[in-house]
Parts: structure tokens; C-alpha cells; sequence
């Protein structure tokens, strides 16, 4: 069976304007030819810091950006052929979870009208049962019982049931993918936890497949299966997540696993500091071969001549001179 | 014994807002001894910034403090007159905040205001000011000619080294962080992270870290302080208190962290928010989300006990029967 989601060498551009002088600016490379598939059923986590490309990424994969040249493909289809245009030509298969659960909902609709806005526009609920559907949704994401919240305002809700309700809306019409952008990112600690485990149990209960991006390494091993870390455009290196955290093995991913603050403060102060030197490098003049290697601990002269091609090391895909032989 | 940098003795500092008196900080005590770097952790709401903030008299107009003493230095700066307490801010405490943008002027070059810092206090003879900000550029690992140039010029990174070398200018003996790397990409905080590591080490200047994050607290506390609904409910060493916690709050915070952290998503072991702090809940005001609560709980309010070498948690517990 083919994947659910398929990214095939996906590249994208920001032009930029003119200068004042008339002067063409270089555009930005946010995305430059990445490639991965979503097996139905896994969770993909794609991990990298700001500026990585993540973010451009995930609103392609949700069809609300055309790429530069590749192809996004869901079940078989490409979401920018002819017939397609964007998620909602879909009929609503790609849910969106973002980040910010102040700004995804508006502040004038009651959490009914929010909710059961997907089911109106695809036609989906029949008179009188949208209510009961609503309510339904409502209480699939813990907000029990549903009733009580239904003609809240999202100003009366705090911030994790705001994003219950942005949940409870992405999965309204039953997608088989959900696209979360940083869904818990805004929120406190323990608000975070009972967000992810309410995303892992809707996972199991609809059948969900999840595409979920992040910079935080510590969620992403509580509920991924899989992971991409991008680095400036590219991803470096895809794995599962066992694998990844026992076995990280482009030099980024060693450093990003290393700088990650644990709370255990014994083996804390005991681990090896990762600190990467510098900063992460404009997209719009990145360096040349691999776009790591001004900061790579590891880099060898080839590294700043030829870019490393993608090579399988014990399952693992990673784009690093370390492993390409020669 | 050490005799203390800053004590806090009953701070108490509440918000007037329209709908009620919210009791953000309710009777904080708290010590920090010269050369040490004491963590404030807690989630939002809790109060942490506020107490942060009460310290230095950085209040907004609705914020009153209304109790309790502030001593630094054989001095209260809760009594301390307007000038006085000017002489103390940014000289003797200083402060980083999360967003260095917010804090820096967006229309003057670098140099200018570190510069500017120095002139407020003249801590420096006018004709060393240029060397003065050179040294202090460099101790914060910013390249040569960075003072020639605006914020909007610089990374994220950039300008909290920036806005730290600012908080050294005039030497001072204790620095206020608020969040100092919430705001920064994980690398970029494990690269301020080693520059206030270093920092400790050369200056031995004291630090009040306040984060939400129990990772950056393990990493650079020495002592840790776990704060829920306007009050300190467990303290002591980052090694008790993170790795030994007796507080059930303390106790649910990390479990939610680990959960994330090495778990799968399944365990969460605190449910509930935080109380509304213009009411908040009677006895323990933990005890309406806590797992151990008891009849006590909810009728009086818990004891401090020393659980030992200074471990001290709130909680009825800890309490002998």
C-alpha cells in the first residue's frame, strides 16, 4: 500500500521585493528539496529549530501553499494537481492544529459555531443533528460534558481549552491526517501533558495519522514514531524514535539531543554540553555543500565543497560526509 | 554561616483589578546568599515574575506591594525612598527579561546604551567608558563592532548577550533573570546558558533564575524554589528538589515533564488548572488538584517542614501527627 503522505523532493521559494534601487533580492530558500513519506497510522515528527523550514513546510503539506517545484501527494492524489486545489477540495481528509490557540479562533463565535463550522461548509451534519455532533466532538477532547461549553466564548476558556477546542475542530470531519503545528507549545507544563495524551488517545480512536511539527525534542519522543530534523531547508536525518535518541547520527541531531535541557540535574551536569558554535545561517545565502558544516564540530574541507547526498546508515537516512564514503 | 545577599521576609504583592484583589505573591520568604543562583520555577500565574518584579519595585500601577520586607544590603528596599531605590536598580541588583527587544531602544546604536547604563551610575570615569563596554562586549562573547550597530541588526542571541552585558555594566552583586532563554531556540539557550555558567564562575555574582523550564533550573540552579498560586510550597537544593520532590505539586509538575520527556503520552498525574488567585482555594490551595488531599487539606492551612539539610515543603504530608 502506498503512503498516506508522500513529500517528493518538495522545494520552496520566497521572492522577495525589489529593493528600493530596483535591485532583484536573492529569494529565500525555505524548503530545498525535501523528501519523506507518512506510513497511515504513524506519528512523523519533524523537529528543527526557527528558520529551519518546518513551519513552510507543514502549511504545504496542508495545501495552503503551492510548492516551488516537487510534489505533496495524499493517498496517491497530488495536492496541487488540476482536480485539487488545497485541502479543502479534500473534503476535509488533512486536519490543522497551530500553535497559537488565541489566534486560531474567533473571539466573536461561540464554541458551537467554531466547532461545527467544518461540518456546515462540507455539508456535512444534517439539520438538528449538528448540535449533538458538536457536543460529541467536544467531549472526544475532554471537555466534559460538552454541553456546558457550547456557547462559551473562547475569551471565558483558558488557553488548554481553547486549544481542546481548536482540536475538537480539526477533527470534525473525520481526517485521517492531522497537520499540528507546535500544538502545545504555548501552554504550560501540565496543561501540555494532558493535551498529548488527549492527542494520543484521539489517535487510537479515529484512526488518526499525525504530521507533527516541533522544536522541542522532549515532546517529540513522547508521542512520535518517527522524526525528521531539518536543518536550513534540508532534512538531515529520518529515523525512528528510539533509534534517534540512542543512536542520533548527523552531528546536528547529536548537538540539538545534547542542548536539550533535562530536568534531572545529576545527569544533567554530568552529560556532555552541546553547544553548537554560532547562530543558524541566513536561508537566503545559505553555505555551500553541506549547510551545516560553518558550525559542524566535525567538518572536513569536502564538506564545504560538495553537498552530501542522502545514504541509509542501519535504517536511518542522513545526509552527512561521515557516512558517504571516499 | 554566610549572612544573606537578599531577604525576603512575608512579601506580599496583589493586583487591584475590577473584578477583585488577586493575591499574586501571598507571603514569600525567601534567602539568597552571595554568589549563589536560587530558581524560582512554576507555571504561569504563579506569581514568580511578580515576586521577581516586587524585589526591584518594577511594579505596573495596578500592582501594590503591601507587605513584608525586602533586605538588601542592611537596607529594606520595600521602605526605600524613590531616589535610593534608583541607586540600588541596575547598580547593586540588575535585571534580564526575556524579550530584549522590549527592553532595548530601537533608534540607538549598542555602544550607546550600555554606555548610557554606566553614565546613570557613573561607575566609570567618562574617558573609560569606551574601554569599559569593549571588555564587557567580549566577557558576553559579542565580536568587536557590535556596538556600532542597532538591535534590529542582530540575532535573538545577540541581543540577550546584549542586554546581559548591560546588567554587568556596573558590577553588581545580584542579577534578577525573568525567563532569560524562554524566548531562544534550544541551541541558542544552551549557548546563554554556558555564558551564565561562565559568568557565575568569574564574577561570583548571584543569580535569581525565575523559568517555567524544571531543565534550565536543573542546569544552572543551586537552589531551587517550586512556587504555586502566590506562595512557596517546596524548597531546598536542586538535587532534593528535582530529583527527591516531597511536594505532591512539585511532584505532578516533573511527572508531567518526564511524561513528555522519556514516557509515552499516557501517564499525566495533574489535572486541573491553577486556582483563580482573587479566591483563592482555602487551606492548601494545592489541595483541590492534589491526589493526597485530605479533610485537613481543605480546612487550614499546611506547616513548613523540614524534611532535611533544608528541604522544606508545605504540605500536611510532611507534617508529624
Amino acid at each position: 500500500m502506498a503512503d498516506l503522505l508522500e513529500v517528493d523532493d518538495v522545494r520552496k521559494d520566497f521572492a522577495r521585493p525589489a529593493t528600493f534601487f530596483g535591485r532583484r533580492a536573492r529569494p529565500v530558500l525555505a524548503v530545498d528539496g525535501v523528501t519523506f513519506n507518512i506510513a497511515a497510522g504513524v506519528t512523523f515528527g519533524l523537529v528543527g529549530e526557527s528558520g529551519s523550514g518546518k513551519t513552510t513546510l507543514a502549511r504545504m503539506c496542508l495545501g495552503l501553499l503551492p510548492p516551488t517545484s516537487g510534489a505533496i501527494r495524499f493517498m496517491g492524489q497530488d495536492l496541487f494537481g488540476a482536480e485539487h486545489q488545497g485541502s479543502r477540495a479534500l473534503g476535509g481528509e488533512i486536519g490543522a492544529i497551530f500553535q497559537d490557540p488565541y489566534s486560531a479562533l474567533n473571539p466573536r463565535k461561540r464554541v458551537r459555531d467554531i466547532v461545527s463550522l467544518p461540518l456546515r461548509l462540507h455539508g456535512a451534519a444534517k439539520n438538528g443533528q449538528t448540535t449533538e455532533r458538536v457536543v460529541r466532538l467536544l467531549e472526544a477532547v475532554s471537555l466534559t460534558p460538552g454541553s456546558r461549553y457550547l456557547d462559551r466564548y473562547p475569551h471565558e476558556l483558558s488557553g488548554g481549552q481553547r486549544q481542546r477546542v481548536v482540536i475538537a475542530r480539526a477533527i470534525a470531519l473525520r481526517p485521517r491526517l492531522l497537520v499540528a503545528d507546535e500544538p502545545v507549545s504555548a501552554l504550560d507544563m501540565s496543561i501540555r501533558a494532558q493535551i498529548l495524551k488527549t492527542l494520543a488517545e484521539l489517535k487510537k480512536t479515529y484512526n488518526l495519522t499525525y504530521l507533527y511539527i516541533t522544536h522541542d525534542l522532549g515532546v517529540v519522543r513522547s508521542i512520535c514514531d518517527r522524526i525528521g530534523v531539518m536543518y536550513l531547508g534540508k532534512l538531515v536525518e529520518v529515523t525512528g524514535v528510539e533509534e534517534l535518541y540512542a543512536r542520533p547520527r548527523h552531528p546536528y541531531t547529536k548537538l540539538l539531543l545534547e542542548a536539550n535541557p533535562i530536568p534531572r540535574p545529576t545527569e544533567a551536569r554530568a552529560r556532555p554540553r552541546g553547544v553548537i558554535k554560532g547562530e543558524i545561517p541566513s536561508p537566503s545565502s545559505p553555505p555551500s555543500g553541506c549547510r551545516f558544516h560553518p558550525r559542524c564540530p566535525v567538518a572536513e574541507p569536502r564538506c564545504a565543497r560538495e553537498e552530501p547526498n542522502v545514504v541509509n546508515v542501519g535504517g536511518t537516512l542522513v545526509a552527512c560526509h561521515l557516512y558517504t564514503g571516499g | 554561616m554566610t549572612a544573606p545577599l537578599l531577604e525576603l521576609r512575608g512579601l506580599r504583592t496583589v493586583f487591584n483589578l475590577r473584578h477583585g484583589r488577586v493575591r499574586a505573591v501571598d507571603g514569600v520568604d525567601l534567602v539568597i546568599k552571595p554568589g549563589r543562583v536560587v530558581g524560582v520555577v512554576g507555571e504561569s500565574g504563579c506569581g514568580k515574575s511578580t515576586m521577581a518584579h516586587s524585589i526591584i519595585r518594577l511594579l505596573p500601577h495596578r500592582a501594590e506591594l503591601v507587605n513584608g520586607s525586602i533586605l538588601f544590603g542592611g537596607r529594606d528596599l520595600a521602605r526605600l525612598a524613590p531616589e535610593e531605590l534608583r541607586r540600588v536598580r541596575g547598580r547593586e541588583i540588575a535585571m534580564i527579561f526575556q524579550d530584549p527587544l522590549t527592553y532595548l531602544n530601537p533608534t540607538l546604536r549598542i555602544g550607546t546604551q550600555i554606555a548610557e547604563k554606566i553614565w546613570a551610575h557613573d561607575t566609570e570615569p567618562r574617558e573609560n567608558v569606551g574601554a569599559a563596554i569593549a571588555t564587557l562586549l567580549r566577557e558576553v562573547g559579542l565580536p568587536v563592532g557590535v556596538e556600532e550597530g542597532y538591535p534590529h541588526e542582530l540575532s535573538g542571541g545577540m541581543r540577550q548577550r546584549v542586554l546581559i552585558a548591560i546588567a554587568l555594566a556596573c558590577g553588581p552583586s545580584l542579577i534578577i533573570a525573568d525567563e532569560p532563554t524562554s524566548a531562544l531556540d534550544v541551541t541558542t539557550q544552551a549557548q546563554i546558558l554556558e555564558l551564565f555558567r561562565a559568568l557565575q564562575r568569574s564574577r561570583k555574582t548571584a543569580f535569581l533564575l525565575i523559568t517555567h523550564d524544571l531543565g534550565v533550573a536543573a542546569e544552572l540552579c543551586d537552589d531551587v524554589c517550586v512556587m504555586y498560586a502566590g506562595q512557596i510550597v517546596e524548597r531546598g537544593s536542586v538535587y532534593d528538589v528535582l530529583e527527591r520532590p516531597g511536594h505532591p505539586y512539585t511532584q505532578g509538575l516533573l511527572a508531567s515533564v518526564l511524561s513528555i520527556d522519556e514516557f509515552r503520552a499516557s501517564v499525566v498525574t495533574l489535572d486541573g488548572t491553577p486556582p483563580d488567585l482573587t479566591d483563592p482555594p482555602a487551606g492548601c490551595r494545592f489541595h483541590p488538584r492534589c491526589p493526597h488531599a485530605t479533610a485537613v487539606c481543605a480546612e487550614r492551612v499546611p506547616p513548613v517542614v523540614d524534611v532535611g539539610a533544608g528541604h522544606e515543603v508545605m504540605c500536611w504530608l510532611k507534617a508529624a501527627p
